[in-house]
């Protein structure tokens, strides 16, 4: 039975890309698939037609597939792993709004999976405007995944983004974070002082230079050291 | 009669001559499927080059060497793929292989190159797979140093957070022991997370 | 999409002709990069010919989805007989006579059916009497190419609408040159017989 569906949805790839681009990414995807077991191609094969119907993006979805390979787990794994993503890229997108691109939805569904809900994506969204919220997700995942508890780290988020912080200062937070964590800094008091320390620097990614603390509650410290993550957690993580 | 019949013939070739509207799909679906060949035709060289394996168990692994070099050296025009070396029946008790380093440097266009090493001196093929390249394990292949022992490669990544391990010999799952574990809730095979971003 | 739809096969108002894949030179000199494993050669090729491709499989095989997996099989084997075509031989002919065997085998695979396949959706156009002529008219000659036996309705259509010269249909079916010109002829009989009949009988 031809996979026409399988080869269909590959399209998005091809749409909008010079001819060897499109041919090569087109051709990457096909070997993923083509690897499968029958029974696995045609059930994964209908979730990725029906991710594309619904506008989703399919190259993460093909890679999870490739994840499953390169890590010989089983086929009906492969299937729940592709079927789970695809339904964060839908709550993501639901979220997040339609308008979102590639990046932004799946670093909403990463965002998702590492414990963010769909009320802080809005909240995020509704904050940065027209900006581009990949990296503001991005760093709202690390920080949620490596224990700073979630109003306190959507708060930050938030309050970088009404600072205009640019995607590489987002960034570098959320990096800072989850190196302080795994090298056992407590979360919550890795992302204050890192915060502190961006302010102290000067946020500058949009052009818009904000040097004074505002002595607002971010910046405070907090009285009672709830439960930050502690050394020994492990970021749970789903990419 | 003549014209008539004629006339015939012509309208019934005007009417058949006009191309069909062609679906941008399916010629996709065309460049997919010789994909595909092509993909099927380099797995069967590949098949045909394991038949050809050193059983031996003295000199296996310098023939082997020596057979792998000979495979990559032969196929050194073939497009994008990486010819596999060949695989051996080298015995599988080898030491397990420790991570060494991971060091940072900038790079002008705001992506960072980041060198990955891992020391794994009798493998034959070491390749990096991650979030970034999609985990296409002939993507990233690693090159060894001949003295030391060490594999290394040079990722150029953007700034940010990302997941990465260790494919050897294309049968082995490596997590880098020295970088922080990835938990895997998909398939269970923890992986290590590459964290690159402003020093 | 399935292969049970069949989709308008022919726009009304289309007057292109089959797009020329640059001169004889320049495609010379895609199949040899394409032979050297030049994927984007490969690439330009299959947009060179597709529709062409495509045109045949369609009037031999009246059904899209079969049309489209022939025309499909015949680029991969393409892909996988480069390295033996020997640049001698003219490309098309050699493109055509791996596009003529995979129609049949696909025509042999097909049912034969009483009643003709839909040719496609006619367009909400109730009041254009003569577009509907045109339609009608379409599908007349399918229905008659159908008819046909194979081997004429192939050398019909390689004579007819490929254009392809004797010499070149010799290659592409593996016939003799006279064998195939009785088989043209009895094609062109058979359909103006057919078809004039028809016309009369819808002018009346």
């Amino acid at each position: 039975m031809r996979a026409s569906l399988a080869i269909a949805f590959v399209l998005s790839l091809a749409a909008s890309l010079p001819v060897t681009v499109a041919a090569q990414q087109v051709a990457f995807a096909a070997t993923a698939l083509s690897e499968l077991d029958s029974a696995t191609k045609a059930a994964v094969t209908r979730d990725l037609g029906r991710a594309q119907a619904r506008g989703l993006p399919i190259q993460p979805l093909v890679a999870k597939v490739r994840e499953g390979q390169i890590k010989r787990a089983a086929p009906q794994r492969i299937r729940l792993a592709v079927a789970a993503l695809a339904a964060r890229l839908d709550s993501a997108r639901a979220a997040l709004g339609p308008g979102s691109n590639a990046a932004e939805l799946v670093a909403g569904a990463d965002a998702l999976s590492a414990g963010v809900d769909q009320a802080s994506l809005r909240a995020v969204r509704a904050a940065s405007g027209t900006r581009d919220l990949a990296a503001p997700l991005g760093a709202l995942a690390q920080l949620v995944a490596s224990g700073v508890p979630l109003p306190r780290a959507r708060a930050m988020i938030i309050e970088l983004l009404q600072r205009n912080a640019g995607p590489n200062e987002m960034l570098a937070f959320g990096v800072a974070v989850e190196g302080d964590v795994g090298a056992g800094v407590p979360a919550e008091e890795s992302a204050l002082f890192r915060l502190r320390a961006m302010e102290a620097q000067g946020i500058s990614g949009g052009g818009v230079t904000v040097t004074a603390p505002r002595g607002d509650p971010l910046t405070q410290v907090p009285t009672a050291a709830t439960g930050g993550g502690g050394a020994s957690t492990r970021p749970k993580r789903k990419p | 009669m003549h014209d008539e019949t004629d006339e015939t013939l012509a309208r019934i070739a005007e009417a058949l001559r006009p191309l069909p509207d062609v679906d941008p799909a399916e010629k996709a679906r065309v460049l997919v499927a010789v994909a595909t060949e092509r993909e099927r035709i380099r797995q069967h060289r590949v098949r045909v080059a394991r038949r050809w394996k050193v059983s031996g168990a003295v000199g296996a692994v310098a023939a082997a060497g020596l057979v792998a070099a000979v495979w990559l050296s032969a196929s050194r025009g073939e497009a994008p793929a990486t010819q596999m070396a060949s695989s051996t029946t080298a015995p599988a008790s080898a030491p397990a292989p420790a991570a060494v380093d991971a060091r940072l440097a900038r790079d002008a266009k705001g992506l960072k190159a980041v060198q990955v090493v891992l020391r794994a001196p009798s493998a034959q093929r070491v390749s990096v797979v991650g979030d970034f390249n999609g985990w296409d394990s002939e993507a990233d292949a690693m090159t060894r140093d001949p003295v030391s022992g060490l594999w290394s490669h040079t990722l150029t990544l953007r700034p940010g957070r990302h997941v990465y391990a260790f494919v050897v010999d294309d049968s082995m799952w490596m997590r880098d022991p020295r970088s922080p574990e990835a938990a895997d809730e998909d398939f269970g095979r923890p992986g290590s997370v590459l964290l690159v971003g402003q020093p | 999409m399935s292969r049970l739809r069949s989709l308008q096969l022919i726009k009304t108002d289309s007057t292109t002709d089959a797009p020329a894949p640059g001169s004889a030179a320049e495609r010379s000199v895609l199949v040899r990069a394409a032979q050297q494993g030049d994927v984007r050669a490969f690439a330009a090729l299959v947009d060179a010919y597709y529709a062409r491709c495509l045109r045949f499989a369609l009037h031999m095989l009246s059904n899209r989805g079969d049309a489209e997996e022939a025309v499909q099989d015949t680029f991969v084997r393409v892909y996988r007989a480069l390295p033996n075509y020997e640049e001698r031989e003219s490309f098309e002919p050699w493109l055509f006579r791996i596009l003529a065997n995979r129609c049949r085998s696909a025509g042999a695979r097909e049912r034969r059916r009483s009643e003709f396949v839909e040719f496609g959706e006619v367009p909400e156009r109730a009041n254009d009497r003569r577009h509907d002529e045109a339609i009608a008219w379409r599908e007349e000659i399918a229905r008659a190419l159908a008819s046909l036996p194979e081997e004429q309705r192939e050398a019909f259509l390689m004579r007819h609408v490929e254009d392809l010269t004797y010499d070149d249909m010799a290659v592409a079916t593996g016939a003799g040159i006279s064998a195939l010109k009785m088989r043209v002829k009895r094609a062109c009989d058979a359909l103006r017989l057919r078809l004039t009949e028809d016309d009369r009988a819808r002018r009346d």
